[in-house]
């Protein structure tokens, strides 16, 4: 075997195969997330369960001798069971469908706080007759609380080990450990648990009184604090200023980040613009490789703030709290209270949002989650709003008192929130025809310290995972773009012979892009966009959006020839209607601008948005759908718009 | 599912003995039966006697045990066993128990001293044996560490005595040899 | 039932989905069990309830089917 300070060879950190493995069983709150990542270091997402949208989450613990894989199943209070997640957790124990083997050993994670609930769930497990020991957690709480409990006669009452784990206490942990190495000598009830109901209670309160528990008294901390949180006036308006300094978060911290970053990459471009000889080998390393990459890097903030936040949030208890209040209010569209937090982050990003579905218990909720908070009007949209609604009104105009400006920008954050309930409605009643009704009920844990370890364990997951899986899509659509916006290359001599003045950089950057292959597609999908009033010159800046969406005001810009085109906007009102029965008026008239406005508030434009729809659902079935609907919405808007405001202006 | 209920299920769970892996030690509320030597019982439990799948029986006042056929194994039978006792325990009546409290004190000291308390005056480096039941006095000899150790006293009344009186609270005292 | 109210379950509406029936009774929600009235949200629902020593938030679609009587 290997020796002290020797790796064991030849295992890179993902290879799992030989290894003991190990299923971490418990209740929801139990504690078992926080014992999965103490034993395990950073948590590993590793996709999904075949088949369902439910996270599979495995990791490798260090024993004395070896390494030992672990999977942190889905919380669930029975393995009687009534949704995706518990079947995941009774298909692991019993190996069935497409799961290869029954883990090696069982760790129920019970909470000693909550005894008597948690022994149905281990009586389960223990019929299941794998290898099974006891972690108890909690015990510290239940102590603090004035209960009592004598884990040695607990084990003897129950017949397999119980070992006692609380956050910090290292040497709890090594205890743990050393058990885990030893399963092979686990002992086991002699007689499996009663299965029925009445009986199985009865052996609870039989086994509870043989180890002399003591139920703890309710958490005088957490009754005093809910005392006002969750006071209907005053914990209402803490939601909302807690809700509120979130959302703040997000823009005045990651903001200014996000701005160097972006920073940081362009200099990168035009560093390698100058040092790369060769033109379109310059372009490409500057603006598809760099840009790409920064493209990724730029996400990295917000995602990271946002599950920082939450996961404070949800560490401390007051997640459930915030979801209790939210619940009436998401239940008129076929959510649940949980799914707020989710819809909130996705007003800075979707991706985050999308991200956060996974503190969903119910699969349907999270599927119709994630189809609605593309909806959620994104920080991506602002300068495409900023731009069109520059270019609808005058700065100082108004209606009544209130700039007019502003109005039209709240109006459409009204609509993403509107948009996204309403799908989220839909999209339930549709779920909710092909199946059962899971019924609602949420644990509200007492408060609790967040364990830094914890928060830590939870950010460094959701940034792994969006740059190893998401980063390849965006890094290739922006690749992509880069070919259809740069290529057919053009000689200087085709140019002049265009009347281009190759001399302005200006003039030459819109003639390639106007016979780009871009253009050609912009062309090729007119007559889809022409009911909108839409030419191919917008529908190249709608093709260069599906990277990201702000990237429209650039391209635009480019397509307009305008001197900068960070701030198109005089540019954009010269350009004329080439052809048709408009011809030579303005392109972006207010019908115009109305459509846009309604497209880019529909469309899913964002191929990183994909990408996690991607990663998240396990399968390409659902961001196609999710493009799908929202194309099809997005154009119906845009031409009621267009027709409505063309009947107007 | 049990056709039995209506009385609600009596609590109760089967503990291991150490010594015996044929004997299991169901621990009950208690106060149904008074401990002693059953020589009689309700039927679904005399029927599991007479069909030889139980051998013998003990009852201790929170505790009942009964010994398996050795042909058999807990795992098999265990469920019908517990389906049994728990519908005979529902009938108080029906069982018939002679007192024979040193025959009861013998098992429990037994059990007692190989188990918790056994490996905890092990660990101290000394040894326990039981060295004989009369009269509800145990008598234990006191080895190794222990026999020149100064916490005998207190080991013998605190640890022996209090987990034996315990499960049967008839108990005299404890003596050491 | 309003804050603060004791009750005893006494039985689970033979109505109710069997399987809902069953995630209530490991939830707790089982004939003879004390249940707590802790909070009620601002719009109603859903309610708080303190059971077996932990606190668990219900809508009212499932709780109607809950029956109970009051301790004074």
């Amino acid at each position: 075997m290997s020796g002290q300070h020797c790796e064991p060879s030849g295992r890179s950190t993902t290879d799992t195969r030989g290894l003991d493995r190990f299923a971490l069983v418990g209740n929801p709150n139990s504690g078992k997330s926080t014992l999965f990542n103490s034993l395990s270091g950073l948590r590993a997402k590793t996709g999904n369960y075949p088949g369902v949208t439910v996270a599979k989450y495995e990791g490798r613990a260090r024993l004395a001798d070896d390494f030992v894989v672990l999977e942190d199943l889905p919380g669930t209070y029975s393995l009687d069971a009534i949704s995706p997640d518990e079947h995941v957790v009774v298909d692991v124990l019993e190996a069935n469908g497409e799961i290869s083997a029954t883990p090696d050993g069982v760790i129920v994670v019970v909470d000693a706080t909550t005894l008597r609930r948690s022994l149905t769930l281990l009586a389960q497990v223990l019929q299941r007759g794998l290898p099974t020991c006891v972690a108890l957690t909690f015990t510290d709480d239940l102590q603090r609380r004035g209960g009592r409990i004598d884990i040695h006669a607990l084990t003897n009452a129950l017949g397999v080990s119980v070992v006692a784990v609380t956050p910090g206490d290292r040497g709890q942990v090594t205890n743990l450990k050393q058990t885990l190495a030893r399963w092979r000598d686990w002992p086991a009830p002699v007689i499996a648990p009663p299965t029925d109901a009445a009986e199985t209670a009865a052996w609870a309160s039989s086994v509870l009184a043989a180890a002399n528990y003591v139920e703890p008294d309710s958490d005088a901390r957490t009754s005093r604090i809910d005392a006002v949180l969750l006071h209907p006036v005053w914990g209402t308006a803490v939601f909302f200023a807690v809700m509120f300094a979130f959302f703040q978060t997000i823009f005045v911290v990651a903001a200014p980040i996000q701005g160097w970053i972006e920073g940081i990459f362009a200099w990168l471009g035009e560093a390698a613009a100058q040092l790369i000889s060769i033109d379109w080998l310059a372009s490409f390393v500057g603006e598809a490789l760099i840009g790409g990459v920064g493209g990724v890097l730029v996400f990295l903030p917000q995602i990271a703030l946002l599950f920082i936040l939450i996961a404070l949030l949800e560490g401390s208890g007051y997640l459930a709290r915030a979801a209790f209040l939210m619940d009436r209010v998401m239940a008129k569209a076929g959510l649940e209270g949980r799914a707020f937090v989710a819809l909130l982050s996705s007003v800075a990003c979707a991706i985050p949002g999308i991200m956060a579905t996974r503190s969903l218990p119910s699969a349907r909720d999270r599927l119709a989650t994630m189809m609605a908070a593309p909806l959620v009007t994104c920080s991506a949209r602002l300068p495409v709003y900023i731009l069109l609604i520059g270019l609808l009104v005058g700065p100082d105009e108004r209606y009544g008192p209130v700039n007019l400006r502003g109005l039209i920008l709240f109006a459409m954050y009204v609509i993403g929130a509107v948009a996204a309930m309403s799908a989220a409605a839909v999209a339930s009643k549709i779920s909710r025809a092909g199946g059962r009704l899971l019924p609602f009920y949420m644990e509200i844990p007492p408060y609790q310290v967040p364990r830094a370890r914890s928060v830590v364990a939870a950010v460094w997951s959701a940034v792994g995972a969006f740059v190893k899986k998401v980063s390849s899509i965006i890094l290739t659509t922006t690749i992509i773009l880069w070919l259809l916006l740069n290529f057919p290359q053009h000689t200087d001599a085709e140019m002049q012979a265009h009347g281009v003045d190759t001399s302005s950089e200006v003039a030459v950057s819109s003639y390639a892009l106007d016979n780009s292959f871009a253009a050609s597609i912009g062309k090729a999908v007119e007559p889809v966009f022409e009911p909108l009033g839409f030419d191919w010159r917008i529908n190249i800046g709608l093709v260069s959006s599906l990277a990201a969406r702000e990237v429209f005001v650039a391209t635009l810009g480019q397509v307009a020839a305008a001197e900068n085109p960070e701030e198109p906007a005089l540019a954009l009102s010269q350009m004329k209607v080439l052809d048709g029965p408009n011809e030579g008026e303005p392109l972006f008239s207010p019908a115009t601008i109305a459509a846009l406005l309604m497209f880019f508030a529909f469309a899913l434009q964002c191929m990183s948005t994909v990408g996690v729809l991607r990663r998240e659902t396990g399968s390409w079935r659902w961001p196609a759908i999710a493009f799908g609907y929202m194309f099809a919405l997005a154009w119906v808007a845009a031409f009621i718009a267009n027709r409505v405001v063309g009947a107007f202006g | 599912m049990s056709a039995s209920q209506t009385v609600s299920a009596i609590a109760m769970h089967p503990e291991q003995v150490l010594t015996d892996p044929h004997v299991l030690r169901w621990v009950v509320p208690p106060g149904i039966l008074e401990p002693g030597l059953p020589t009689r019982f309700p039927a679904p439990l005399a029927e599991l006697f007479a069909e030889q799948v139980l051998r013998a029986s003990i009852v201790e006042e929170s505790a009942i045990w009964l010994w398996l056929s050795p042909e058999l194994s807990w795992p098999v039978v265990g469920a019908r066993v517990r389906t049994a006792l728990s519908a005979a325990l529902s009938q108080p009546e029906g069982w018939q128990i002679e007192r024979a409290d040193d025959a009861i004190l013998q098992q429990v000291a037994l059990e007692v001293i190989c188990g918790p308390v056994g490996e905890v005056i092990g660990s101290h480096g000394g040894a326990v044996e039981l060295v004989s039941v009369k009269d509800n006095t145990v008598l234990v000899s006191l080895t190794g560490a222990c026999s020149s150790c100064p916490a005998i006293e207190f080991t013998l009344r605190n640890r022996i005595d209090q987990e034996i009186r315990r499960r049967h609270s008839r108990l005299d005292r404890v003596v050491a040899v | 039932m309003s804050v603060g109210d004791c009750a005893i379950v006494t039985e689970l509406d033979p109505t109710l989905h069997p399987l809902v029936a069953r995630r209530l009774a490991d939830l707790g929600f089982a004939p003879g069990t004390q249940i707590e009235v802790l909070r009620r949200a601002p719009l109603g629902d859903p309610v708080i309830y303190r059971i077996c020593g932990y606190e668990i938030a219900l809508r009212s679609a499932q709780t109607k089917f809950i029956n109970v009587e009051l301790k004074s």
